[in-house]
Parts: C-alpha cells; sequence; structure tokens
C-alpha cells in the first residue's frame, strides 16, 4: 500500500496546454478535468491551461458547451494541444415532436417551431400573440378587448362539429392553459399541423397540437439577469356612431328630449392602460442548471371595471447526476390571477356596451330628484350602463398550479427513459354582489343579490417513455415507446342568495339573504372525472441524409366512450426526400435545400364531456317535481339523456404533402403544404326521433366532413447591405370545410343543419350545413331592394320575384344561401428591418374572400327600434330611402358585407444601446409598439377581425367588448 | 450486454405491471345517478312518474305552449309586434293562420307531449306498474291525455306504447281513426279502476270522462265521413256522470277558479297544480302587462308588455258581465294599495297615465303601441314576485262538463230548455241581475254577436287613428250555427285552452266552413276556399320531421 501510494505520488505530472477550436480560436472557459477524480480546471481568457495529473495513464476530459467532449490520454506529453470540434447535433436546428426532438432536416410531417427571438412584442396577452401570422395554417383571431378575452385558434380548418376546435396545447409536455404561462418566459411555440404528426397524440391531435415550452437554463452557464418592461394604453379601435342629443331633437329617435346631454358610452369607459414586469434569472452550474421567472401584470381594459392582474412564478432546475446518466428535472408553474366581475363582456341584454350604444343621449345618468340611477323600465330590456358598471361587485379568481417532474435515465449512451410525473390543479372563485341598485335588484324586488362559487380541475397526468437511436454508416434508427395515463377531475361548488337588509356585507355572508328562508336561494355542486390510457411508439429512419420515414402508432382508450368501444388505433406514417442531398443536385449550388415531404396520419377526438355514453337518472330538484298525494312536493327522478353505448372517438385521416425549398445561401426559404382531411364519425347530438326518444339529440358518431387546403410560407432577407437588413416572412393558408353527410344507416336525419347566431327578438337561423355542401354558408333572405314604403323586397328563390317583406316570409321557402363566413385566404406578413441599433418590425395580418353579418347594423340600422339607432339609420337604404318605422328588426342580406381586410397587426420600434464597454450589461434595448394599428376594410363595423367560431362564423355580435388599438412603451435589459 | 438485458427485464416487469393497473377506464359518477352505481328501489320507481306530470306542465306553461297554441290562433287573444319593442314572427303568424313548420308553438307542444308519453311507456313496461291496476290506469289515463291534445293539435301522431324498441327504431303515424279508438278505449279500460276519489292534481274517474266527452264531442268534425248524432250522445253520457255522480259544485265566484292554488275548489275536476318554489311556470303576468302595469297588482317583476286582446271580442261583453273585468286589464291602472293612478313613459308620448285601451292599431303593421290593448289578467297576479308563475292550471272544470251537456242537446235538438238552464246557472254567479244572465234557447242557437271582419288601422302614431288608413271588412256573426253558446264559450274559457278547438267545431252552414279559417278579425282574414281544410291542424314542426324521415308531414304545409 505504501509502495503503491509512494508511486503513485512519484508519478505526478504537471500539464500544460491550450485549447483551440476547428477554426483555430483560442476558447476560453474549458472544462479539463481528470477523469474519475475532482481534480480540474477551467481555460483562460487565453485558452491556456496547467493541471497536475496522477500519472500518464491519466485521462484529460475536456467538454464545452457546443462541442463534442474529448478525452485524452496524457501519456508522455506535457504540453497537450486540444482541438475541439462543434456538436452539430447541439447547433443544427431541432424541432420538438412530441415526446422527442427531430433535427429540422429530417422533419416528414407539416411541423413549424417559432423560437423566441422569433416572437412578437408588444402587448402580448398569451402564448398565442407570440406567433400570430407567423405559421401558415394557424389562424389566431382576436375579437375583444377584453383584458381577459383569448385569441382564438383555429388549425386547417373545423374538424369537429361539437364545438371544440381548440388544438391541443402542451406546456412542457402536460396539457395546460395559454393564459398559465408567462410569454416572456417562453422559449419555443412548436405546432404539429398534419396528422402524420399529431398522431402520436392520439384522440387529442385532431385540431393539431401545440408544443409550448418554457425557459430553462444551460449548463456551465454565468448567471444573467434579464428584465422585460411594458406599459401601454389603449383605446377602442373605432367606435360605432350612434344618434347624439342633437339628433334625438331632431325627431331622428324615438326618444323624447330628455334635456340632457349624455355620451353614455364615455360615461362607462376610460383610456385602458397595463403594465407588465417581467424578470427571469438563469444560469447554470458544472452539473445543473436552472431558470427562474416572476412576471406581474396588470391592466385596466377600456371599459371600466374589466381587469386583469396576473402574478406568474415558473422555476426550472435541471440536476445532471452519476457522470451524467441520471437527470432530475422539476418545473413548477405558479399563477394567480384576479379579476373584477363584470358584464362587459357578457353576450345578451347585460352587456354594458351593449346599453350605452342604445340609450337616450338626453337622458340623465342620475335622477335630478330621487339622485339614483335614471332607469326606464318600461323599455324592453334597457338599462342604466353606469348602474351596471357600478353596482355589479366582485372578483374572480384564479389559481394555477403546475407541477412537473422529469427522471431521465441513460444506463447507456443513446438509451434513454423518461418517467414524468405531473399535477395540474386549476381553481377558480367567483364571489358577485348585485347591490340593491343594480338592474336586477330593482326590478325583481329583491335588495340585492350575493353568489360565491368555487370550481376546481384536477389534472394527473403519468409518462413513460423509452427512446434508443443508434446508427450504422448512413443509417440512422430511433426508436420511442411510451405509457401514458391522464385523468381529470372537475368539481365545483356554488351558493346563491338574495334580498338582504343591507348592501354593506357584499357576498360576504351569504346566508343572511331573505330568500333563503323563503326556500328559493340556489345552491349546487358537481363533480366528474375522465381518464385517458395510452401506449405508443414511433420508429425513425434516416439514410444518408436524404431519405428520411417516420411510422407512429398509438393505442389509447378513453373513459367517455362507450362500453362497446373503448380503445382505438392511431397509426401515421410519413417520409422525406433531401433532393438537394442527392449526388445529381451537387451541380445545382445555388439550391440549398429542397426537400419532398408526405404523410398520412389518423388522429381522434373525444367528446367533449365525460358519460355521454351511459343511460343516466337524476332527480332534478330544480325543475322536475310533483306533487304527490300528501300535498308534498318532492323531486322527481328524471332521464338525464338518450344513451348511447356506442360512443366513440371522431377519426380523422390526414393526407399531407409537402415540399421545402431553400435557395442563395438560404436567403430565400420557402414552404408548401398540401393537405386533405376526412373526418368521420363526427361527434354531434344529433336530432333523434321524438318519439320514441325522451330527447330529441343523442350524442353520436355520425357525420362526415372534410377539410382541404394549402399553406405556404417564403421567407427570405431580400436586403442585406452593410448596416441594413430586411427580413421578411409571409405565410398564406387557404382551407376549405366541407360537411359531406349528417346520417348513417342508423341515424338518419334531414342534410342539413340550421345554426342560429342572432339574437332576440330575431328568430332565424344566420347559417346552414347542408351536406355535400362548403361549411359556413350564410342561409336567409336575400334583399334586393326597398318598397315605396321602405320595406325591404326580398327575392322569392323559386321565382326570381321581389315579394315585399312580411314576417310571412319567415320561412325556409324564401331563404337562400347568401355568402360565406369563412375566409378564402389568410395571410400573415413579417417585416423586419434592422439599421445599426435600430429595428423595425411590422406583422400584416389579413384575410380574404368572406362575408360578415354585421348585427349591429341588423339591429340598430332600423327605424322601428325604441332604442338609440346608428347614424346610418336616416341614410337611403340601396340609395332609394329610408327604412320605414314598420320595417322590423330582421335577417336579410343587406347586412351580410364584404369582411376582406388588412391590417397592421403590430408595429414596433426598438432601438438596442451598444453596450459594450459595460461589464455588467449585455442588453438594453427600449421599443415602442402599436397594436391593431391600421385597418384596411370596407366593413361598416367595428373590426372586421373577430373571434373565430367554427359553427356560424363572423357573425358579428351586438353585444361585444370592442377591440382596442394599444400603444406600448417598453424595456428589455439582460444584466450579466 | 448482460447488463443491458437485466435492465430491460426490470423494465418489461414493471411496465407489465404498470399496464395492468392502469388500463382501468371505468367511469366514476359522482352528480349523477346510473344503472351502474346505484340500485332503483320501488321508490324510485315511483318518483319518475313525476316526469309524467311534469311533462303536463311544460306542455302547458313551456314557452309558447298549449295556453299559446289555443288562444293565439284564435278570435280572442293576440301577441302583436309591439312597437318598439319586439315580439316575433312567429306570433303574428299563429294570428294571421300563416302557419308553417319552423313556428316554435308547433315544437313546445309536441316535444313535452311525445317526452311524457314516453315516461309512461317506460314506467308501463316495468312489470310492477303493470301488475298494479291502479298505478298502470293513472299512467294510461295520463297517456290518453297526452294523445288527445297531440291529436287535437296534429292529428297525424304516431301512436307508441311502449319504450322496449329496436336500435333506430323510426316511428310511424297512426291513422287518425286508429289515434281515436285507441285513445277511447284507453280511456274506457281504466276509467273504473282510477276510482271517482278526488286527488288533487292526479286523475279520477271524471277526469277520464271529460277527455271521453272531448273526444265524442269534435268526433264529427274531425272525421265528418262518418259523423254521427251518436257521438254527441256518447258525450252526453259521459259529463252526465260527471253532473250527477261526480259530487263537484260551481264556485261561487267566477274568480275562484283562477286563484294561485285551486285545491278545494268543488268545481275543478282536473287541475295542473303549479307552485312559484316548486313548479313556476305561468309566464302571463309578464308576457301581458306593461312594466309599470305590475303596480296595479303588487307585482315585483317587469312584464314585458306583449299579448293583448281583440278589440273586437271586446265588444262583445255585456256591460254587466262581471268576467269582463275578472279577465281584462282595461282602462287607467290604480296602483294596488294606494291607489293612485299609474303613469307610465310610452312611446313617442313621453310620461302618460297608464291605460290600456281597447283600441289597437294592428297586428305588424305598424303593430301595437305600448298602450294598446286590454290585458289577459284572469289568471291571480299574486303581489310580490310571485305574479302568476305559481298559478294552478283548472284544466277540466265542471262549468266545461256543463256546456259540453248543453251544446249536445242543442246538437241533438232535444232538451233545449236544459241546455239554456245550464248555460244560465253557469252565468249567474258572473251577473249582479239574474235577468242579465239568463239565456235562451234561441239566444243560444241565433247567431253569434261577434262582428267578424278585418280591422285594421295603418297609420303610424300612438294616438293617431287616421281614418283613411283603416283597412276593414264587415262580416258578422249572424251565420254561425249556435252562434249564442260560441260567444258564451268565449265568456267563459278564454284562455283555457278552449278558443281553437270551439272555433273549429262551431259552423256556418251557409258557406260550409267553420268559424276558424271562414271568418276574419282584425288582421286575420277569412280564408276564401272553404274547402281547404289544412289549417284546421297544425304542421308537424321541421325538426321532429328531420329527425324522422318517417314522418310525414300534414298536407298543404
Amino acid at each position: 500500500m505504501a509502495l503503491l501510494f509512494f508511486s503513485y505520488a512519484n508519478a505526478q505530472i504537471n500539464v500544460s496546454g491550450k485549447v483551440l477550436s476547428d477554426e483555430n480560436e483560442l476558447l476560453a472557459g474549458v472544462n479539463i478535468i481528470v477523469k474519475g477524480t475532482a481534480q480540474g480546471t477551467t481555460t483562460d481568457a487565453d485558452g491556456a491551461f496547467k493541471l497536475l495529473v496522477p500519472d500518464a495513464s491519466s485521462v484529460l476530459v475536456v467538454s464545452f458547451v457546443g462541442y463534442v467532449s474529448e478525452e485524452i490520454t496524457v501519456g508522455n506529453q506535457t504540453n497537450i494541444e486540444v482541438r475541439l470540434m462543434p456538436d452539430i447535433a447541439a447547433l443544427q436546428e431541432v424541432v420538438i415532436i412530441g415526446y422527442g426532438v427531430q433535427k429540422k432536416e429530417d422533419v416528414t410531417g407539416a411541423v413549424v417551431r417559432v423560437k423566441s427571438e422569433d416572437f412578437q412584442v408588444g402587448k402580448i396577452q398569451d402564448a398565442t400573440d407570440l406567433v400570430k401570422g407567423k405559421v401558415a395554417g394557424l389562424v389566431i383571431t382576436k375579437g375583444s378587448g377584453d383584458p381577459n378575452a383569448t385569441s382564438g385558434i383555429s388549425l386547417r380548418g373545423i374538424t369537429t362539429i361539437e364545438g371544440n376546435t381548440q388544438p391541443l396545447i402542451l406546456i412542457n409536455g402536460v396539457p395546460g392553459d395559454l393564459t398559465s404561462v408567462a410569454p416572456e418566459n417562453v422559449e419555443s411555440v412548436d405546432v404539429l399541423k398534419d396528422a402524420s404528426a399529431a398522431a402520436i397524440y392520439g384522440t387529442r391531435g385532431a385540431n393539431g397540437v401545440i408544443l409550448i415550452t418554457t425557459k430553462s437554463g444551460k449548463r456551465d452557464k454565468p448567471v444573467t439577469v434579464n428584465y422585460t418592461g411594458y406599459g401601454s394604453m389603449s383605446e377602442f379601435s373605432k367606435e360605432a356612431d350612434f344618434m347624439g342629443p342633437d339628433e334625438v331633437r331632431r325627431g331622428l329617435t324615438s326618444f323624447s328630449d330628455g334635456g340632457w346631454d349624455t355620451d353614455w358610452v364615455k360615461a362607462v369607459t376610460q383610456k385602458g392602460y397595463m403594465t407588465n414586469h417581467s424578470i427571469t434569472v438563469d444560469g447554470g452550474a458544472k452539473n445543473s442548471a436552472y431558470s427562474a421567472n416572476f412576471s406581474y401584470r396588470y391592466e385596466e381594459g377600456t371599459i371600466k371595471r374589466s381587469d386583469n392582474e396576473q402574478y406568474r412564478i415558473q422555476f426550472n432546475l435541471d440536476q445532471y447526476l452519476f457522470n451524467d446518466i441520471v437527470k432530475l428535472n422539476m418545473n413548477v408553474l405558479r399563477e394567480y390571477r384576479v379579476n373584477a366581475i363584470n358584464t362587459a363582456s357578457a353576450d345578451g341584454l347585460s352587456n354594458i356596451y351593449r346599453q350605452a350604444t342604445i340609450r337616450n343621449p338626453t337622458s340623465p345618468v342620475y335622477d335630478e330628484v330621487t339622485g339614483k340611477y335614471d332607469e326606464d323600465f318600461n323599455r324592453f330590456q334597457y338599462y342604466n350602463p353606469v348602474s351596471m358598471v357600478n353596482e355589479l361587485i366582485g372578483d374572480r379568481e384564479m389559481g394555477t398550479m403546475n407541477l412537473i417532474g422529469n427522471i431521465t435515465v441513460e444506463p447507456i449512451s443513446r438509451w434513454r427513459t423518461n418517467l414524468m410525473l405531473s399535477q395540474n390543479l386549476y381553481t377558480e372563485t367567483r364571489s358577485s354582489y348585485a347591490t340593491s341598485n343594480y338592474y336586477t335588484s330593482v326590478t325583481s324586488g329583491f335588495p340585492g343579490s350575493a353568489n360565491k362559487g368555487y370550481s376546481g380541475v384536477n389534472q394527473k397526468s403519468l409518462e413513460l417513455t423509452s427512446t434508443y437511436d443508434f446508427s450504422i454508416d448512413a443509417h440512422r434508427v430511433s426508436f420511442l415507446a411510451g405509457y401514458s395515463y391522464f385523468y381529470v377531475l372537475n368539481d365545483g361548488f356554488s351558493a346563491g342568495n338574495a334580498d338582504f337588509p343591507t348592501d354593506s356585507y357584499l357576498y360576504n355572508n351569504i346566508g343572511l339573504g331573505g330568500r333563503l328562508k323563503e326556500g328559493l336561494a340556489g345552491m349546487g355542486s358537481f363533480k366528474n372525472d375522465a381518464t385517458l390510457i395510452s401506449f405508443f411508439g414511433r420508429l425513425q429512419y434516416d439514410f444518408g441524409d436524404r431519405f428520411n420515414l417516420l411510422g407512429s402508432l398509438r393505442r389509447e382508450g378513453s373513459s367517455k366512450f362507450g362500453s362497446n368501444h373503448q380503445w382505438g388505433l392511431f397509426p401515421a406514417v410519413s417520409a422525406g426526400w433531401t433532393i438537394s442531398n442527392e449526388n445529381f443536385m451537387k451541380s445545382a449550388g445555388w439550391i440549398d435545400n429542397l426537400k419532398l415531404r408526405a404523410g398520412y396520419g389518423v388522429t381522434g377526438r373525444t367528446p367533449n364531456d365525460s358519460y355521454m355514453s351511459l343511460t343516466l337518472f337524476n332527480y332534478d330538484a330544480a325543475s322536475g317535481n310533483f306533487l304527490n298525494e300528501q300535498g308534498n312536493w318532492v323531486p322527481g327522478l328524471a332521464v338525464s339523456q338518450n344513451p348511447n353505448p356506442d360512443l366513440k372517438w371522431e377519426t380523422t385521416a390526414e393526407v399531407n404533402v409537402g415540399v421545402d425549398v431553400g435557395f442563395l445561401n438560404n436567403r430565400v426559404f420557402g414552404s408548401l403544404d398540401v393537405y386533405s382531411r376526412e373526418t368521420n364519425d363526427l361527434i354531434y347530438a344529433y336530432n333523434v326521433p321524438l318519439p320514441p326518444n325522451i330527447f330529441p339529440t343523442t350524442m353520436a358518431n355520425v357525420g362526415s366532413m372534410s377539410n382541404k387546403g394549402y399553406e405556404i410560407m417564403v421567407g427570405g432577407i431580400p436586403v442585406s447591405r452593410g448596416d441594413f437588413e430586411w427580413k421578411s416572412s409571409l405565410t398564406l393558408s387557404h382551407n376549405t370545410s366541407k360537411l359531406i353527410k349528417l346520417s348513417n344507416g342508423e341515424y338518419e336525419t334531414a342534410d342539413y343543419l340550421d345554426l342560429y347566431s342572432i339574437g332576440d327578438p330575431v328568430s332565424a337561423p344566420s347559417h346552414r350545413w347542408q351536406e355535400g355542401k362548403e361549411m359556413g354558408s350564410f342561409w336567409g333572405l336575400k334583399s334586393v331592394g326597398v318598397t315605396e314604403d321602405g320595406v325591404f323586397l326580398i327575392e322569392d328563390p323559386a321565382t326570381g320575384q321581389a315579394l315585399p317583406y312580411s314576417t310571412a316570409l319567415n320561412s325556409d321557402m324564401y331563404r337562400q344561401i347568401l355568402g360565406n363566413g369563412l375566409p378564402d385566404l389568410v395571410l400573415g406578413w413579417t417585416n423586419s428591418f434592422r439599421y445599426k441599433g435600430f429595428d423595425l418590425n411590422m406583422l400584416i395580418t389579413g384575410q380574404f374572400g368572406f362575408q360578415i353579418l354585421n348585427q349591429q347594423r341588423l339591429f340598430y340600422e332600423n327605424n322601428s327600434i325604441q332604442y338609440n339607432r346608428l347614424k346610418s339609420a336616416a341614410d337611403p337604404v340601396y340609395g332609394q330611402r329610408p327604412l320605414a318605422s314598420t320595417q322590423a328588426q330582421a335577417f336579410v342580406s343587406y347586412y351580410l358585407e364584404d369582411g376582406d381586410y388588412v391590417k397592421f397587426d403590430n408595429v414596433t420600434l426598438g432601438y438596442n444601446f451598444g453596450v459594450g464597454n459595460i461589464n455588467w450589461l449585455s442588453k438594453l434595448r427600449l421599443y415602442g409598439s402599436a397594436q391593431n394599428f391600421l385597418i384596411l376594410s370596407d366593413y361598416k363595423g367595428l373590426d372586421p377581425e373577430l373571434t373565430y367560431n367554427f359553427a356560424t362564423p363572423n357573425s358579428d355580435s351586438r353585444d361585444k367588448y370592442p377591440t382596442i388599438r394599444s400603444f406600448t412603451l417598453g424595456l428589455n435589459v439582460t444584466f450579466k | 450486454m448482460k447488463f443491458i438485458n437485466k435492465i430491460y427485464r426490470v423494465f418489461a416487469i414493471s411496465a407489465a405491471l404498470t399496464i395492468g393497473a392502469c388500463t382501468n377506464l371505468d367511469e366514476n359518477i359522482y352528480d349523477q345517478l346510473s344503472d351502474e352505481n346505484m340500485k332503483f328501489s320501488e321508490e324510485d320507481i315511483s318518483r319518475m312518474k313525476g316526469y309524467v306530470y311534469n311533462e303536463l306542465r311544460y306542455l302547458y306553461w313551456g314557452w309558447n305552449g298549449m295556453f299559446d297554441i289555443y288562444e293565439e290562433s284564435s278570435d280572442l287573444i293576440m301577441t302583436p309586434l309591439r312597437v318598439g319593442i319586439g315580439w316575433g314572427d312567429l306570433y303574428i303568424s299563429m294570428h294571421k293562420h300563416t302557419y308553417h313548420p319552423t313556428i316554435d308553438h308547433f315544437w313546445t307542444i309536441w316535444n313535452y307531449g311525445f317526452v311524457g308519453i314516453t315516461y309512461a311507456n317506460k314506467l308501463l313496461d316495468i312489470p310492477q306498474i303493470q301488475e298494479n291496476a291502479k298505478a298502470s290506469a293513472e299512467l294510461r289515463a295520463m297517456r290518453a291525455l297526452f294523445y288527445y291534445i297531440l291529436f287535437d293539435c296534429f292529428r297525424n301522431v304516431p301512436l307508441e306504447t311502449t319504450t322496449l324498441v329496436e336500435k333506430g327504431y323510426l316511428p310511424t303515424q297512426a291513422e287518425p281513426q286508429e289515434m281515436f279508438d285507441f285513445i277511447v278505449n284507453e280511456l274506457n279500460e281504466v276509467k273504473e279502476d282510477l276510482g271517482t276519489e278526488q286527488v288533487y292534481g292526479y286523475p279520477n274517474k271524471y277526469m277520464a270522462e271529460m277527455i271521453l266527452a272531448k273526444m265524442y264531442l269534435n268526433h264529427n268534425t274531425w272525421f265528418s265521413e262518418s259523423a254521427s248524432a251518436e257521438y254527441y250522445e256518447l258525450a252526453l253520457a259521459e259529463v252526465n256522470d260527471i253532473i250527477e255522480n261526480g259530487g263537484y259544485s260551481l264556485s261561487s265566484d267566477y274568480k275562484d277558479n283562477f286563484k294561485a292554488n285551486l285545491e278545494g275548489n268543488s268545481e275543478i275536476i282536473f287541475a295542473i297544480p303549479l307552485d312559484y318554489t316548486y313548479a313556476s311556470h305561468n309566464y302571463l303576468v309578464n308576457k301581458c302587462l306593461i312594466g309599470a302595469g305590475a303596480a296595479a297588482f303588487g307585482y315585483n317583476g317587469t312584464p314585458w308588455n306583449g299579448s293583448c286582446a281583440i278589440p273586437q271580442f271586446m265588444e262583445t261583453y255585456h256591460e254587466n258581465d262581471k268576467r269582463f273585468n275578472d279577465t281584462w286589464a282595461n282602462g287607467q291602472q290604480y296602483h294596488y294599495t294606494t291607489g293612485k293612478a299609474l303613469k307610465t313613459s310610452a312611446d313617442d308620448q313621453g310620461e302618460v297615465n297608464l291605460v290600456y285601451t281597447q283600441q289597437v292599431h294592428s297586428i305588424d303593421n305598424p303593430g301595437a303601441y305600448m298602450l294598446e290593448g286590454f290585458r289577459f289578467i284572469k289568471n291571480e297576479i299574486v303581489a310580490g314576485p310571485d305574479g302568476t308563475y305559481g298559478d294552478d292550471v283548472p284544466f277540466f272544470r265542471l262549468a266545461d262538463a256543463m256546456f259540453i251537456k248543453a251544446e249536445c242537446l242543442l246538437r241533438l235538438n232535444r232538451d233545449e230548455t236544459v241546455a239554456a238552464d245550464l248555460i244560465t246557472q253557469v252565468r249567474a254567479r258572473a251577473f249582479d241581475d239574474s235577468d242579465d244572465a239568463l239565456r235562451t234557447a234561441a239566444d243560444l242557437k241565433g247567431g253569434s254577436i261577434y262582428d267578424y271582419g278585418h280591422r285594421e288601422y295603418t297609420s303610424k302614431g300612438a294616438t293617431n287613428y287616421d281614418p283613411a288608413s283603416f283597412v276593414a271588412t264587415y262580416e258578422g256573426g249572424d251565420d254561425i250555427e249556435l252562434g249564442g253558446l260560441l260567444d258564451d264559450l268565449a265568456w267563459e274559457f278564454v284562455g283555457e285552452h278552449h278558443r281553437r278547438q270551439d272555433l273549429i267545431r262551431f259552423r256556418i252552414p251557409s258557406r260550409n266552413t267553420n268559424v276558424y279559417r271562414g271568418k276574419s278579425w282584425f288582421c286575420k282574414d277569412a280564408q276564401a276556399d272553404q274547402t281547404d281544410t289544412h289549417l284546421d291542424i297544425f304542421p308537424i314542426h321541421q325538426s321532429f320531421i328531420n329527425s324522422n324521415p318517417n314522418l310525414v308531414q300534414n298536407a298543404k304545409y
């Protein structure tokens, strides 16, 4: 032992040397350790190092981020020069394809990644705003100025008719809510567009998949601190032009002059503002990396008392153990949000903006004598909007707690097994109190009504995946096998009471209201759950960087399905051929990339609700009571639904063919995808005969529909000269959705469905789905002129004759297809200009080839109403004469307008200060940004960009929270 | 390699264990009941019976339900387009008899009717119900009632008696004669089992006899080819049993029959009990009154200002008929406690006295101004939040049986004075002076005093009745067979699901048509072609046709 020690000590060698890159740059900060010991050092600024090693057999491990690690046996060397080669895999761009990544060159499906440097900046509401206009086929629209409104998302048209067309959104691999994650903490957004890519998500993939990855730290990286802060001001992007006091006095409305001048819209609105602060800290040591983010935002909307306050904190930790054999990961996300309760976005008569626009501008806000809100309840559904803003008190508190833990084991190189456990808890508490001055209290005679409710969603999941990849010569193979268990539990409780002796308690002493004693207080609770279990596998094969093949299979079961069909199989296969890597293309040096892709996949969709297949009964205390023979009212036992044990998943099969190109050193690049998808066994509440059914509809798999379309992305750097650079990227998409069938052998129904989107008092459908026809068609009376009396002339579709409008025409006999609400073409165009420190980014969006039903005009460009009217109500119709006071509100084609628009969605001007000499600062950027800046459109309504609604698209509601234009000033600082 | 094999083995075993434990897709049901998570007791089964009655309430008072379908198509009540307020096309179609298959009225009655029938069938499929004579008689009687209503409205309806049907089963319509026979046979079979005990809200023998009497009374209208006086004899026999053996008696005050709670009222043969808390349905207070008019009754809500009386009908009342004020809010309205004259802002008039006017401009051109038309307040308006919402429905009452008896006797041309006496008896409580109450056989057999004809002002402005804009025809009611009796039916039974059936049954012999089609009132025009009888029944709502290709739409719709 002593001898051994002696010889060991004697053999110590002093080694020095330097580390260079493949391009002979000296590398600083490179790690050098003696393998199997804790001994080590790092290179200095000149790439040099000195180290005492035990003996000649010592092995040096030289590692540096972005480079392939080298191992060198010391031998008899005392001066060692190490040349590190860049790690191609690390530098190469990858995309996330679900349960793993894939090199961008190997991609065979329609998959798009948007990284943080390409995100939108400005007033960003949620993570979807970051990628608006940047992914062809991903249509993101926003039709509301509510601080709590999220964008509507649709990918490749309509794939379902039951109601949920939102893609599956996974945050770090776990289903989550878009608003829970801070946009500033998002690293990348990956979109799986076609079924060959999305099929790995089985029954949840039919609407596509959006994978959001949040920031994480990197090993061996010094701490950086980034602060992003901005403030913004907003106002309505456009205001509707209603009659003012002068017009009332001139007798252009049915109002009598109340002697006041009140701007009702002004009375309930304000300049909106928002402030947002976000700090991200990240860094890494040798065996660990972390990232932490804290974000705070507060926004007050343009309608008073509509606000949003949000706190978000996220922490990500990676720890490597046992020479990187084991990696532990923890990700914690906590979000807390609180909004004031208000009816600013309510649909119907309690909508604040609606009541503000229709109110008599010569009536006062407060009654002169009593000092109370001036009300006139004799006008139907007519309420003082200032009272609606002030007298409904309460808040909605939402909290998300998302915990994810990953254990990755890589016992031998390239065989990785990962166990992910996650729990996601969402809770919402809603408290509201309508004071004794609120209109419902005044009309119902119950002073004050309070409501308090809680609801929660608890998601748990377990995922076990294992991957192995290897290469032999030009063959590269990669396997994935996995198991996933996903459970969701919903529950809630609510209580309501009214008739309080004082307004002072608000909702905080809810038992006190008199309605409880009368047996008329409300109380309820619910609870339901669902389980989704799947097994899946994927095989990827690449040959010679020219041929790529990807196949996946998922077997999935859902508790929502009927007992006869619990498990489904979802296969996918896709292939790619990179022609530009072929030898025969070598001569065409100007082509950098030319790749053909083709894929086929099957995805599914489960019903929205649990238990739809079962025979359910319910003691319905709300409406199902009968008098028993003792004279007591006891609840009756109701059948809850028509059962359907055959209920199963909806199946979407899709073929996608694409081509990617890149020219001139990839200065010009683009891709084209063409797809065709057919969905069968559409889940819907189908009309069933009554009798013999108890309910007129049964949730069943019956119909089929198709979507066909193309997506084009073209990008490039048109100008790059010295200090000036112009980058541009254009996305275009076209989709046609067609309803094929609404019947099958078992369920026979009519070959159409009428859809309603127009409120009281118009009781006519607005859209019709007809077998064999495009979805989104407007269905109604075609107006062709006005009579001498000022009544619409309606074309009789049978005879072509023009008939004066009367209610007798309100039947299908006189209706026809009037237009279509689904756009033919959707455009997103991003331009960024850079000159020295300045940069200018512009996002232009547009939609073309569709109609909008302008309900604001339908309801208020009308002279029969007892409410305030649009000024245009006095204008001649069809250039002839204004509408008669006998022309009731009706849906006729006169109110359908072309919706085509081009919008400067976001314009941002920024300046990056040179920070070269400051050793604690690495970035300082100031920017100003304008959202919804300029709209070019002939549309007469407020904003032609409406929240996506697949069933009754582009029916512009009268009851809305108008969209806003906002101006933002922001600061982005990174400290080192 | 050995090491790898070991790892694989461990992995495979743990995966197998996981798979065994984690492929369970059973649903956990928490807030509902299903065959899977509960055993149904006898009590649960009997509680399902509640839905047979529940559906009857919805059929009657569901939106656009039985009240509306019988009254809004008649010459008594309408829901005009209220200038500046709205109300929809469907009400105008109901008034003008421009029926089409997408009017919601035709949905409500069919939907709830058949749901009630299906619940009854579901229960009747259960052996323990079948073995219980009383329970099955009750359900069969209720089912017959639903079928009677559906038959009267649509005539061609499916006849379903069980829920044990094959998957994808699509019913077909029964021949009218088959349905008629079914209803009659069912009621005859069960009426003894129902017993004569009066249990409030539940059918007994006399309720079954009332349906039978109505079936027989209308038989000759429904089946003109097989019309026979014998059916009036059959109807007579049913009502005679009710009148002589039922133990019912007329209530002393007409208004007693429309109180919120009718339990204990000796005139009521069958009622649909409602309750403000447990079964709140009757929306008439809101549908009829103007907002500020609620104060005349101490009602807390804010009514919607809709339905009102047809002005010509108002002219027919005898000046001393107390039923006029019991039924119609008319003229100046006063606060229910202070007696102060109520005011309201209306139309372009600014603030005015709240005076309901008899005159109404038009159904839709320009429509009715805010204070136009007398308002139907026959059902008690309870002060506070209740209004009419908890008012029990007097579905069959003794006066109805007496009227049927009188009508049968008059149609059989015998015992005419007995007939006149019956009507006079019913009228007696409505007049202080018995001379005013008296109706002779001649009165009843004579013409109607209803001044039929189109009457419409198309001029605009709440108080502007420009004679130049007056559209009028004058048809009168002299040519109506038993016209006097028809008038009496209106005064007694307005708003009691009577009028449509009566107007179809009463005829204008000279023109071989019925009053329903053959006369004009307000903005509804007489039908020129008396051979076209399709309006006597309603179209089946399109949604039911769409969901069952075996259903054939009624002719000419």
